[in-house]
């Protein structure tokens, strides 16, 4: 996709380890037009030090060592990245626990608020019909791109 | 220095004032930055297309791999012990 000089929105998302995983398995997503918006400069990127623990674990399990140290740094590259300590995510643990059923889930919604994110772009449907749901901004990939980037999404199961 | 090479370089140094001039980067350290970032990116997007081979999507394939995330964010919320309970 060609985005010519298209102007940041100053859009702030967060993005959940899905969209890098989902961008990487298969040919054509909404991801990868997520992350090729990332890398345009077109938003602001948050992700939290879990979602890179996420995507290092997926490559070690699937490929090798060196495979996931290229993984990391291609998230570690994005210009502009806000990356959200534990420390940060720590603090917020007990005040959204009882909004979130899956607890695996809860360090990233603590990692959304604690960077003050505008959206929280996931491929996890389970995830946006929780009770957190109307405290946060959640889009699936299609819906980011076409809500925010303002460009036609591809048709794929689930936006993804 | 050769002449063929100070020209280049000469060349070179007044496209990086023309894109600044217009305003594609606010200076020449930022056009410097971006062009090294780039540069890194194909680098490890080349290596990484080689080592990951992209599938076509499918409705299946999508319902295995959410699953299988799932699956690896309770596998690593449990090695990180960030959950308190």
């Amino acid at each position: 996709m060609s985005w010519g000089r298209m102007k940041s929105t100053g859009a702030k998302a967060f993005l959940d380890s899905g969209i890098f995983i989902t961008a990487r398995v298969f040919r054509a997503s909404n991801s990868m037009i997520c992350l090729s918006a990332a890398d345009k400069q077109i938003f602001i990127p948050v992700v939290s030090y879990k979602t890179l623990g996420e995507v290092v674990e997926w490559t070690k399990r699937h490929y090798d060592k060196d495979t996931s140290g290229y993984m990391r740094y291609r998230i570690l590259i994005l210009p502009g990245l806000e990356m959200v300590p534990r420390r940060r995510i720590i603090s917020l643990l007990g005040r959204y626990e009882p909004l979130v059923t899956d607890k695996a889930d809860l360090p990233h919604v603590c990692a959304y608020f604690a960077s003050n994110s505008d959206y929280f772009v996931t491929t996890n449907r389970k995830l946006t019909q929780m009770e957190v749901r109307e405290k946060v901004n959640f889009k699936s990939p299609r819906e980011f791109v076409e809500d925010v980037l303002g460009v036609e999404g591809l048709d794929t199961p689930n936006g993804v | 220095m050769s002449v063929t090479a100070v020209r280049f370089v000469r060349k070179d140094l007044e496209e990086m004032e023309w894109l600044v001039r217009k305003g594609y980067y606010s200076n020449k350290s930022d056009l410097i930055k971006t062009a090294v970032r780039n540069l890194i990116r194909e680098t490890i997007d080349r290596e990484l297309n080689r080592r990951i081979p992209r599938k076509e999507i499918t409705e299946r394939g999508v319902n295995e791999l959410n699953e299988e995330i799932r699956s690896l964010k309770r596998d690593v919320l449990g090695k990180n012990e960030i959950h308190r309970s």
